[in-house]
């Protein structure tokens, strides 16, 4: 079969599944045709230079361990026009906490709370809620208590891979002892012009 | 219509600080202090008379500030006592505890902002399956209302309301409960309406009063919730999803 018409067949599965594709499953598929010297993975990232080479809207991201077609992300401005349904920010409090848990998991909800120096149970509510995290077990201390990890949903949200593709803690870590970034740029994408205008 | 009244101040400083030592750190940048080598004395000092402000704007604080405000004074105290050289080994140092978490914190907290400089699904990038939404595009009223807004907007109307004439002897009575059930009704129907044209034609006091009334209620009991686009503009309200 012509290297092409793989790579449309790999598009097309990717396009039609409504969650990201593991490429395991793209390689089941594709296991009844002769790949000959090719393998999925090679396709997967000749399809994903397509979409990024070319003046495309949308590009192909790997997130929580699967391929997902994505609107990039200078266009966000434009698809909030189509949609007015607020997107809910998470707040400071949330974020960090998050964080501490993305980081840290499995953790119990006391030691979230050493390191943020304050009760967290209505955050921690509340990124359960949001599917953000989830209870993954419980530790064997006395009382047993709960530990918390991040989901699948977590991964796809913040657009990462896998956990590993968080940014590196020992980065942040320099970052803060340099002690600059401390100012809360909460970064306003720019808003479209009122006319839509033609990309060059 | 500068409806920013004191407490709205001290509510935003309250969501700067999101525990003690959110607040120590600020404490610190602020007064450009080595994280590593903290004044204990000053920056105790400093705490403590943060800690004194915010009771005073009636802010609650929450227990764990006082915690930490113990820990301050627990190691200020430490350092004026002579400790027994061959003691110290021993002993716990609460300051390096103190600035551990310190840093612990800071190191999460700067993490958390730089999540949220990653590419965040429904915020940046979207995925197939949104469903447009355009009609509220150009008419919806973007800025929330809030109760002072509406008790501006019905000042006005009150203003406007002809003077009841005395002759009448037989005043039509609406209920407060009559008059919801109006406005449900009514809104129901168009899932938007104006606050003018809950109104009659020729609206008396009566008529304002009442209608003030219900709508208040109805945004208390969260069936209701109104926006306003511009200050002094229209105040619209909407059946609450």
């Amino acid at each position: 079969m012509e290297k092409d018409k793989l790579i449309a067949i790999i598009e097309a599965l990717i396009f039609a599944s409504d969650k990201p594709l593991k490429t395991r499953y793209i390689e089941q598929v594709m296991s009844i045709v002769d790949l000959g010297n090719l393998t999925v993975g090679t396709l997967i990232e000749e399809l994903k230079g397509i979409y990024t080479m070319g003046n495309r809207g949308i590009e192909l991201v790997e997130v929580a361990e699967g391929w997902q077609f994505r609107t990039k992300p200078g266009l966000a401005e434009w698809i909030k026009r189509l949609n007015t349904v607020k997107p809910s920010k998470l707040s400071m409090p949330a974020l960090e906490t998050l964080a501490i848990i993305a980081y840290r998991q499995p953790i119990t909800r006391a030691e979230i709370e050493y390191v943020r120096g304050v009760d967290s149970g209505a955050v921690l509510k509340t990124l359960i809620d949001r599917r953000l995290i989830k209870i993954i077990g419980k530790k064997e201390l006395p009382g047993r208590p709960l530990v918390y990890g991040t989901t699948q949903e977590f991964l796809e949200v913040f657009s990462l891979k896998d956990i590993s593709a968080l940014p590196n803690l020992d980065d942040i870590k320099q970052m803060s002892s340099s002690e600059t970034e401390l100012e809360r740029n909460q970064t306003e994408l720019p808003l479209p012009a009122t006319e839509p205008t033609d990309e060059e | 219509m500068d409806t920013v009244p004191v407490q709205q101040d001290y509510r935003v400083r309250l969501e700067i600080f999101e525990g003690p030592l959110d607040l120590l750190l600020f404490l610190i940048r602020k007064n450009e202090l080595d994280i590593y080598d903290i004044p204990i004395s000053f920056i105790t000092e400093q705490y403590i008379s943060y800690l004194a402000m915010m009771r005073e704007l009636n802010v609650e604080l929450a227990s764990e500030f006082l915690v930490i405000a113990a820990t301050l004074l627990e190691i200020k105290a430490r350092m004026l006592i002579p400790t027994p050289v061959e003691q110290e080994e021993d002993i716990e140092d609460p300051m390096q505890e103190l600035t551990n978490r310190l840093l612990e914190y800071q190191l999460f907290k700067n993490a958390g902002m730089q999540m949220n400089n990653l590419n965040m699904l429904y915020r940046d990038t979207f995925i197939k399956g949104i469903q447009e939404d355009l009609k509220s595009e150009s008419t919806s009223p973007n800025i929330e209302a809030d109760v002072y807004d509406l008790l501006v907007a019905f000042k006005s109307i009150l203003d406007r309301a002809k003077d009841e004439q005395i002759a009448y002897m037989t005043v039509e009575r609406i209920s407060v409960a009559q008059r919801i059930n109006d406005i449900m009704e009514r809104i129901s129907l168009v899932k938007s309406i104006s606050f003018d044209s809950l109104l009659p034609e020729d609206y008396t006091k009566m008529d304002v009063v009442v209608t003030i009334l219900a709508v208040l209620e109805l945004l208390r009991l969260r069936m209701l919730r109104c926006e306003q686009k511009e200050p002094f503009g229209t105040i619209w309200l909407y059946v609450h999803e």
